[in-house]
């Protein structure tokens, strides 16, 4: 199917997005692996999951748009060396994501391509979703302390 | 924060080269490898960011009187 003016290169630009982002969160759940925090690590490296989730759906989109899904280009990727600074990245990463997807959502309504305009809304949710975990874990910590806090996220969290 | 991943560098290794003295593009350039070609590039096309780090990192950045000047 023809992609409608400027879809493809928004979808790019959301998919650049999203495989920094798998990046960062992976790094950022491996370094908390390493520091022994194991409920961080599950947390954020499921977080990097569903980013590589919205790439998966993203370029089988630009696939069916008869676009090409550009793997080749990053942003810089903001690694943290510690772990309220890692917080403060990702969440600056979620709310330029939110910020991307919204322009993206205004632009889809306005070409009239209501099927990405939907995928765009479902990864908005799921930014939400984002930026609302990591606040609740900056402000966790503003109320507990640092050291409380991180003693909490050594043990797995119980499912 | 970790400011350079393809030399795996943080701000404090840079803020310790402005400290030595090394405060200039080229000389940051050369002290931490940023035109080998493993690196990504990143750095060297934003090497004002790395300078100005370090610059402010020389012992007498605090009390330089011409500080207010040469940075606006
Ligand atoms: S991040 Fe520093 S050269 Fe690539
Ligand atoms: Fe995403
Ligand atoms: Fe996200």
């Amino acid at each position: 199917m023809q992609a409608k003016d400027g879809v493809i290169e928004l979808l790019n630009k959301i998919l650049t997005a999203d495989l920094t982002a798998v990046n960062q969160y992976f790094i950022h759940a491996k370094m908390c692996g390493n520091w022994g925090y194991e409920r961080l690590h599950a947390k954020i490296r499921e977080r990097s999951i569903d980013e590589m989730k919205d790439a998966d759906d993203l370029i089988g989109h630009l696939l069916y748009l008869e676009g090409v899904p550009n793997m080749q280009r990053l942003s810089t990727v903001q690694v943290g060396e510690t772990v309220p600074e890692q917080l403060k990245v990702d969440l600056k990463a979620e709310q330029d994501m939110l910020k991307i997807l919204s322009d993206g959502i205004v632009h889809c309504t306005k070409v009239g391509d209501f099927t990405t305009r939907h995928m765009l809304e479902d990864m908005a949710e799921d930014v939400d979703a984002h930026i609302d975990w990591i606040e609740t874990q900056i402000e966790t910590i503003k109320q507990v302390g640092l050291e409380n806090y991180l003693a909490q996220q050594m043990k797995k969290e119980a499912s | 924060m970790y400011i350079c991943l393809c030399k795996g560098l943080t701000e404090s290794d840079i803020r310790q080269a402005g400290e030595a003295g090394l405060t200039e593009p080229e000389r940051l350039i050369t002290r931490f490898g940023w035109d080998d070609s493993d690196c990504c590039g990143r750095c060297a096309d934003h090497i004002d960011c790395a300078a100005t780090l370090a610059a402010e990192s020389l012992p007498c950045f605090a009390a330089c009187p011409a500080r207010s000047s040469s940075l606006t």
